[in-house]
């Protein structure tokens, strides 16, 4: 008996934080938040040998979701989000291969020394994620997202080390913080990426949501006739905010 | 407001460490180079001319002569004793490899491990019979080996023709790669004597050029006998020269060596990777030949901006004294090669009278001037560097000058007094 109650009041408690429109069980989140992460190889590859510095650039997410539960548990969500995102990295690499093309010429060879890099992204996600809700106030959703990028930067320089021309037996090449060497990628960059965002949402209040995930891009953001940089980068980026719910 | 600005502080910091965390293991050296190579002899003197000719490569910096490197581009490590020296006997060689490398000399056709200090076969007579031996230098990783070979050089003893050094620019052919030209002397009085010239620095910027685009070029006709000269064109560098803020490449043709590894380091790597002269046991007197010289529409400064004033070319030739008060080597570069204290002798082209016609050869006659006396004693020891440089534009170094600047040379004659 007070089993049966207790289980009455759990689904009390389900409906009353349940979808805003009990008919349709559908509704819409609206979404504000700040997001951090960066676009790194992953596992970071040991040529990387220290990170020195790490700041991130704009993050910034705003957005909408129109969800439909399917089951008490289950629901399907749709997303359109808009999204500023990137970093500022300094890292210390070790023989980290990279090559260089301008204008038809082409430099390559194996790096070490200091590398920075600075990278922005202004774009929108549209992510399709299934929704479980863990418990009356806690969803938990996932799914895939393709990302279209309609302005993007990818720059920096390397200094305080050598190149070694072609391979680690080549002309070493002195590259001194004087006289940096840069390099802008942003032409070489996909207008795209796809990935699996997580996200869960805890109803804060009646209308309010507090939400924090991972958007984790799958797909490298240089197609892979991109030689210069060795490893695949993948943009990936934690979020977190607040969200209203229609 | 304030406190907002704050918070990201910490959070970095935590962000950097959780990055760090993920950091692997150091990977191992992939380098194998001999980094210093030296041979030891307890009477130095006896066999060479220089105490520091018994360390192998070049300098680190001018400022710090007494470290001398073999440079990354070198495979053939090459002892130049005096002219009358004789070695028959195994000297003790030392070589130092990148860290963890392993080194190895070949012998019977095995890599044998080396140790540095053991006494080696390097004999070497005057007329020419010198054991070189083979080494194999392996990398941490194991992945990367690097070939080298080491031998001593006794030269030919210094005889002065008559006619003086005629220098002709006819040895030429394409580096190993058939990206440019590189040029050995064929006179045979000047068999020591090595021409450098930009060219390497220059395949950096420009990979995509043509043997012929080069700012150092070999023409095989119309020299002043209607055979191959000489040709200097200041030359645009490209994307990446202007990534380096190296805008144009003057081309330039010098005795010395050119040290690629420093030629993208700046201003001031420039000016050192121009290494000018080789020690010289003649004593110079004139410098004359043939030149043709036009210059390019706009000088412009090191930003690329407009220059209010023409571009010309320069042909000079240095003498001076390659040994400091402490004994240690001096080498001019780029920096001071016109305004050291060791420069005793100085021939160069008189800027305004340059003919800038561009058309016919034209006769240059350059006296040297000296500032002090010189003594046939040091020279014939060897105390005295000497470098003949030719280039398009005369603040090449500085990366000022004329694009499309253009200098041909042929049928030089370093006249001297022995």
């Amino acid at each position: 008996m007070a089993a049966t109650t207790a289980s009455a009041q759990t689904e009390d408690k389900y409906a009353e934080w349940g979808p805003t429109n009990r008919d349709t069980q559908s509704g819409v989140i609206i979404r504000a938040g700040y997001v951090l992460g960066g676009t790194t190889p992953l596992p970071l590859p040991a040529q990387v040998r220290s990170i020195n510095e790490f700041k991130p650039l704009g993050g910034i997410t705003v957005g909408a979701d129109a969800y439909r539960m399917i089951s008490r548990h289950w629901g399907l969500q749709l997303g359109w989000h808009f999204f500023y995102e990137g970093f500022h990295t300094g890292a210390t690499v070790k023989n980290y291969r990279m090559g260089i093309t301008k204008d038809g010429n082409y430099l390559e060879g194996n790096f070490t020394g200091t590398d920075i890099t600075d990278t922005k992204m202004l774009g929108s996600t549209i992510p399709l994620t299934a929704t479980y809700r863990l418990s009356p106030r806690w969803n938990a959703s996932a799914g895939p997202f393709l990302s279209l990028i309609y302005y993007k930067t990818f720059e920096g320089e390397v200094y305080d080390g050598y190149l070694r021309e072609g391979n680690p037996t080549g002309q070493k090449v002195e590259i001194t913080r004087d006289n940096p060497a840069t390099y802008d990628f942003k032409d070489d960059m996909l207008n795209w990426y796809w990935g699996i965002q997580v996200l869960f949402d805890w109803k804060a209040m009646r209308h309010m949501n507090v939400f924090g995930g991972v958007d984790w891009g799958c797909s490298g953001v240089f197609p892979s006739t991109f030689k210069t940089v060795e490893f695949k980068m993948f943009p990936l980026y934690a979020k977190f905010g607040l969200a209203y719910r229609y | 407001m304030k406190m907002k600005r704050r918070i990201p502080l910490y959070a970095l910091a935590l962000a950097a460490l959780t990055l760090n965390a993920c950091i692997d293991h150091e990977p191992a050296n992939a380098e194998c180079d001999i980094e210093r190579c030296w041979i030891h002899l307890d009477q130095p003197e006896d066999i060479f001319y220089h105490d520091y000719d018994t360390l192998a490569g070049e300098p680190i910096s001018v400022d710090r002569p007494a470290e001398k490197v073999v440079p990354t581009s070198l495979d053939s490590i090459v002892f130049t004793t005096r002219w009358n020296a004789t070695i028959s006997q195994p000297v003790p060689l030392f070589i130092e490899v990148t860290p963890g490398a392993k080194l190895f000399i070949i012998q019977d056709g095995r890599e044998v491990p080396f140790v540095s200090g053991t006494p080696v076969d390097l004999h070497a007579t005057a007329v020419g019979e010198n054991a070189e031996q083979h080494f194999v230098v392996r990398s941490e990783d194991e992945i990367w080996s690097r070939h080298y070979r080491i031998s001593i050089q006794i030269p030919p003893m210094p005889s002065y023709p008559p006619e003086g050094f005629e220098i002709k620019f006819e040895g030429y052919e394409l580096n190993s790669n058939g990206q440019y030209y590189v040029w050995t002397e064929t006179n045979p009085f000047l068999t020591e004597i090595q021409w450098a010239n930009g060219n390497p620095g220059f395949r950096m910027s420009k990979s995509s050029a043509k043997p012929n685009e080069y700012p150092t070029v070999a023409v095989p006709e119309g020299g002043v006998d209607g055979g191959p000269y000489l040709k200097l064109t200041t030359c645009d560098t490209g994307g990446f020269g202007r990534m380096v803020n190296m805008r144009i490449a003057a081309g330039n043709h010098f005795i010395g060596s050119f040290d690629v590894g420093q030629a993208l380091n700046g201003q001031a790597g420039a000016l050192a990777a121009t290494r000018f002269g080789q020690p010289f046991a003649h004593k110079p007197t004139r410098l004359r030949g043939f030149y043709r010289f036009k210059p390019g529409a706009v000088k412009q400064d090191r930003q690329g901006n407009p220059m209010d004033e023409a571009d010309v070319c320069d042909i000079y030739c240095v003498f001076y004294r390659n040994t400091d008060a402490a004994g240690k080597q001096v080498q001019l570069d780029g920096a001071n090669v016109l305004s050291s204290e060791n420069i005793v002798g100085l021939a160069r082209i008189n800027h305004a009278e340059v003919d800038t016609s561009g058309e016919g050869w034209l006769p240059f006659d350059l006296p040297v001037n000296y500032n002090t006396e010189v003594s046939e004693d040091d020279v014939k020891e060897r105390h005295y560097s000497m470098t003949i440089c030719f280039s398009s534009s005369v603040d090449g170094a500085y990366f000022r000058g004329a694009i499309g600047s253009e200098l041909c040379v042929d049928n030089v004659t370093l006249e001297c007094e022995y």
